[in-house]
Formats: C-alpha cells, structure tokens, sequence
C-alpha cells in the first residue's frame, strides 16, 4: 500500500519521523534516522545561543513512560546550521529544524539561517521545563503571535508549531497560532519522580517532561479535539510504540507522527516494524492512508 | 507486566525483581573504604543494599544527590559488593573521589555492552591510568576460564598503578610502564606494544585508557590484524540511547548503547582518538 503523506506541502515517502531531541542532534544521527526509514528527520530543538544543558540524571524510565530533563543542550543555530549546511545533500527525506526562540528577533535570526537547509519549521512553544523558552514563551500570546509571523515572514517553507498537551491552555491560546501551517501535538508532560531511599528528586533539574506510554491517550485526545476546532494539518506525537499506537492518532486526525521515547526501547528497527504493520493494516482493511485520516470524527 | 506484578502479593524480592526491569531502579550503596593513593584518585568500595551484577566494559550511573550522576565501569560489581575506581576531573568526580566512608551513593544499570571473553584463549590488557577498572575485571573473569593473559599496564608514577597486584594476580605476565620511570619500565604503555604483540601473539587484544592511547592500541592490533576492542568515553547523558550526546561518527553509533565497547574495525573508521561531542553538542578535538 501507497504510505505517502503531504502535510502542508511536504511530501513524506512515510508518516514516520523521529520527535524533536530523539537522535537528532547531529548530522550522522539524522542520517542513521533515515536509512532506518523515517519518512522525514527532526532536529533537536535548536536556540539562539549554545546550552549545555542540566545536569545528570537527565533521563529516567518510570513505570507509565520515561522522564527527561536534557535542558535543550545544543551548540547554538550558527553552528548547527553549519553542520547542517555541509550535508545537505546527504538527504533523500525532508528535514525538519526545531528551533526553540525566545523573542522574536531571534526567531527571524533563526528562520533566514535555516531556510537553505531546512524543508519545514517546527517551533517549540512546549519544552516544560526551560527558563524563558518552550512552554514560557507558549504563555504569553501577544509573544507567540509575533515569534510565529517572524518566523513565517523569513522562511519560504512551511512552519509547525509544536504544542503542549495541556488543552485549556492550548484552546485558550490557539488564535495566536492562526500564522503557522501545522501544528504538532504534543511535548511531554511536566512531572517529576522522587527516589524513596534518596529521598530527593531523581532529575538534576527535579522537573522534567513525561513522555512515552503515559502520553499517549492524552495526545490523541487534544488531537481529536484540535481536529475538529483547527483546520490545520496534524503531525500526532505522544506515547507511540507499535502501528496501533500510531493508526489511532490517523484516526484522530493526524497526517503523520513522530517517534520519541520507543526508539529506547526499539531502537531504529521500531521504523520499519511501524512501515509494516501500518501497510498490512491498510491491505487488510482495504483503505488508503489519505482516507484513514481523521476517519474516527462523525461525518 | 506492571499491572501483573502490581495486582497480585508477589514478595519483596520478586517485586523488586521486576520493578528493575521496566524502570531506572537505584540501588544505595555504603560507602565501606576509600582508599585514595593519590589526591586526585580513589578506590571506592561500597556494601550495596541489594544485588547488582555488571560484565567487564559495562557502566553503572552513579549517583550522588544534589551534585550529579556520572558514568563509571566497576572493577567489582558481583552480588552486593560495588569497587569503583573514580579520578577527580570535575564537580561530580570530586565529590565522589572524597566521599567519606559511611555515606551514601545511588546505582544503577548496568548498561551498554561488554568485552567478548571467549573469542580466543590468549589475550593482551592494555590499560592505561584509571582507565583500569573494567580490564581489572576483565582479567579476574578470563583467569576463571583458564585464559592465558597477558597485561600491559600504565601510569604516570608508581602510585598511579592502583592495580598492581591485582593485576599480577590474574596475568600470566604484566609489562609495567611510568612516565617517570618511578617503576617498571620509563615511558607510555604503547612505547613497546609492538615488540609485546610480535612475542606473545595474542588472540584478542582489550584496551582502556585515555583516548589517544587507545587509537594508538587499536591502530597497532588492525595492522597486526588481531581482533580488538576498546571501552570508550563520551558524554554520557540518557544512558538509554536517545539524547545523542554519547555519538560516535560517522556510523551515528551511540556510546552508552551500542558501546560502550567497540571493535578496532569500528573505531579505525569513526572519529574515535579525533574529535567528539561537548556536552552541548558541539564538535571538539580530542588532545
Ligand atoms: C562508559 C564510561 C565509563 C567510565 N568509567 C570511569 C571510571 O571507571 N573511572 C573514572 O574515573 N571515570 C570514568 N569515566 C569518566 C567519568 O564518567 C567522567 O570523568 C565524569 O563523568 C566526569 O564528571 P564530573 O562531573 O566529575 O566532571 P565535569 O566537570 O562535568 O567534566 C570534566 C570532564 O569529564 C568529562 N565528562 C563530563 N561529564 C561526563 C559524562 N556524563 N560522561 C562522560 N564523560 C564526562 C568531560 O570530558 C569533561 O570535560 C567513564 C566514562 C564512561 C563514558
Ligand atoms: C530525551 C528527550 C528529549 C527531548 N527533546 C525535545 C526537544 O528538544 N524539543 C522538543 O520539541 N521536544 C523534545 N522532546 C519531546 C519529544 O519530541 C516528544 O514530544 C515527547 O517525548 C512525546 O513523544 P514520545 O512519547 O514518543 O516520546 C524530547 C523528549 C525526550 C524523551
Ligand atoms: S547518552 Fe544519550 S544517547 Fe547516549
């Protein structure tokens, strides 16, 4: 069966990427990325200036999902659109940059240096646990609006905003995001886990994302919901480690999804296990990927 | 397999048993000794609360609440008894390094994969400074299955040559080397490598050490074309193979997963002894 997908003007060999901040840090992972089969890459959530990122632990399994804390480490856009820019040509699917701007000054800095390498934008607005950014910037509308349009007004390609999971917030501030083409759905949840010998909280940063299995019915949820109130396309990202996981967020409208915390548990074989029991699905239930979409809505 | 284990009056031991497998489970650990040799290097040994079990090349995640966590290979890690080998190069480093006995450190794993010990019966150790700890346990488990090994060992001065006698203990013979020429032979532990392959003819050869004498071991074990594996280090974050930080190019290998033991064959075609990723990301040159 055919497993292309389109979303905004891209077109996707499949409906599988990887999410933002799992194995897309550099270049060489975004490649092993691709020829595991991703249908199209993400990069780490890049910012403005080099972050080293919080301290260890950084990365917990608990038993509903996994939390992180990484803390965005990255080497800043100047020099990731560098590497970027040298390999270029190595990709065969789109790339997609995350960028995680605080102000919208840096956000047209971002756009205008990756619009050579990048084939889409995905905008943070969710990482729930960094100063000033992600989630932060998210709360402020006026802010959003004006980070969305700079990045809109300085990029040719389409651009995705990446949201939380939290749906009062979203729906309340979902008119700021009327510039972007995309929307993705959705970042981890904030949490924490604490350690009963320790006594204190396991993260370096105490408080992290919950993502993984956890996540999942929540995402689809505000997926399902965004459907039917947006008439933007869908990337459905949250809690997906087998073809059933992700053929329920097709059904609730999504496009195409991203693969986080699986890949611990998977690895990068999880790409083709999902190519092939999506495909199997689709023969046996004698339907297209285009029609799948949003199939579970009444009418 | 949560909800099994949660439903039903399992017992302590088996409850615990599955909660280690399906999440990051810290065992605590007493510290029992610390025997520093020098200011900067301490052998840690701690009575663990429960049982924890680690292969030669494998790491653990050690943890010290309130300062960090960092990854470490044990010389000792078999039912409740932990022994670490830890240099002061850092914030969580020098904490560990002056640890005072009683007090209590947060493990677990162990993670990554480990030394193959049976690919032959004659084996060549090259361990350099306080890269030492995992081919000390190495060394123990291949004199339990009879192997023949051979350890070359190295260090700056006497003092650094922590392992000695342990290392006495388990190789049929050990070639010792310090920079200052306080004992053993004067100079690194590659200067004669060469001259130690030719003689002894080793199956296998197993390295650990700074970075630049590892390439230096593996560049000498492909030429001689012996089967090598060396335990790298990289910045160790996730553990689990999903931040990146620990990548080794341009295979896109991950250290803490796929590592972080390597073949020779691997290492010669990466990066490896040249350039890795800083915590954040960016492209650095190894010295
Ligand atoms: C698989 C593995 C096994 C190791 N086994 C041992 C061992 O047995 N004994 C021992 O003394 N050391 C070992 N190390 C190195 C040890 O983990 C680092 O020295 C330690 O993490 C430094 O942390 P810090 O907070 O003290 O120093 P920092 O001030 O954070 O950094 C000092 C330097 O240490 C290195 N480093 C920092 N953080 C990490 C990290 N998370 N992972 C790896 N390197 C890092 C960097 O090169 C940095 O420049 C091992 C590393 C790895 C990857
Ligand atoms: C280790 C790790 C790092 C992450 N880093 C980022 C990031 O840089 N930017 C971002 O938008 N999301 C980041 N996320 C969130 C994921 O992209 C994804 O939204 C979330 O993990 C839910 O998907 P999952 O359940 O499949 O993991 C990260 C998640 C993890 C586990
Ligand atoms: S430390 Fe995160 S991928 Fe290896």
């Amino acid at each position: 069966m055919e497993l292309v997908t389109k979303i905004s003007g891209i077109t996707l060999r499949n409906p599988f990427m990887n999410a933002s901040g799992v194995l897309g840090q550099t270049v060489s992972l975004l490649r092993r990325l691709q020829e595991a089969g991703a249908g199209a890459v993400v990069t780490k959530s890049i910012t403005y200036e080099e972050r080293k990122g919080y301290d260890n632990p950084t990365f917990v399994k608990i038993k509903c999902g996994y939390l992180n804390a990484m803390g965005l480490p990255n080497p800043g856009f100047k020099e990731f659109s560098k590497e970027l820019s040298s390999s270029k040509e190595e990709f065969k699917v789109p790339v997609i940059v995350s960028i995680a701007p605080s102000e919208p000054k840096q956000a047209k800095e971002m756009a205008a240096t990756f619009k050579k390498v990048a084939d889409a934008i995905e905008i943070n607005l969710s990482c729930p646990h960094a100063e000033k950014l992600g989630l932060e910037v998210f709360s402020d509308m006026g802010l959003t609006e004006n980070i969305v349009k700079s990045v809109k007004d300085n990029f040719d390609g389409p651009v995705f905003c990446k949201l939380p999971p939290y749906r009062n917030e979203v729906l309340g501030l979902i008119k700021s995001l009327e510039s972007c083409d995309a929307l993705v759905v959705s970042n981890t949840i904030r949490a924490m886990v604490i350690d009963v010998k320790a006594k204190k909280p396991i993260l370096g940063n105490k408080f992290g994302g919950l993502s993984g299995r956890a996540l999942h019915p929540i995402s689809l949820a505000l997926v399902f919901e965004l459907y039917e109130k947006t008439r933007k396309p869908i990337v459905g990202v949250g809690g997906i480690e087998s073809w059933e996981d992700a053929v329920e967020f097709f059904l609730a409208g999504a496009s195409a999804v991203q693969i986080g915390s699986a890949l611990e548990k998977k690895g990068t074989t999880i790409f083709k296990e999902l190519i092939e029991g999506l495909e199997e699905y689709l023969k046996e239930e004698k339907i297209g990927l285009e029609e799948l979409i949003g199939l579970a809505h009444d009418s | 397999m949560y909800l099994l284990w949660s439903n039903f009056n399992l017992g302590r031991d088996n409850k615990i048993y599955l909660m280690r497998l399906e999440m990051s489970y810290y065992v605590r650990g007493k510290l029992e000794l610390n025997n520093k040799p020098l200011d900067k290097i301490a052998i840690l040994e701690f009575d663990l609360d429960e049982n924890m079990s680690c292969k030669p090349g494998q790491y653990i995640m050690a943890w010290l609440p309130n300062y960090g966590e960092i990854p470490l290979s044990p010389s000792i890690c078999d039912d409740r008894k932990l022994q670490l080998l830890v240099e002061d190069v850092g914030a969580t480093s020098n904490k560990f390094v002056n640890l005072e006995v009683g007090s209590y450190a947060y493990f677990r794993g162990p993670f990554g994969n480990f030394f193959d010990l049976s690919r032959g019966n004659k084996y060549l150790l090259v361990a350099g400074g306080t890269g030492a700890a995992p081919i000390l346990m190495a060394a123990r488990n291949l004199s339990k299955l009879n192997a023949e090994v051979i350890t070359i060992y190295g260090g700056k001065s006497r003092k650094h040559l922590v392992f000695l006698e342990d290392f006495n203990k388990y190789s049929k013979k050990v070639f010792a080397y310090t920079e200052d020429g306080s004992f053993g032979y004067s100079g690194v532990v590659t200067k004669d490598l060469q001259n130690v392959i030719s003689s002894f003819l080793p199956e296998v050869i197993l390295t650990t050490g700074p970075e630049m004498m590892m390439r230096k071991v593996v560049e000498t074990s492909v030429r001689n074309k012996i089967y090598c594996e060396a335990s790298i280090v990289r910045i160790i974050k996730c553990a689990s193979g999903v931040c990146g930080s620990c990548v080794l190019e341009p295979q896109g290998l991950l250290a803490c997963k796929d590592g972080p033991v390597f073949s020779g064959e691997v290492l010669i075609n990466s990066n490896f002894g040249k350039t890795m990723r800083s915590e954040s990301g960016k492209e650095v040159e190894i010295k």
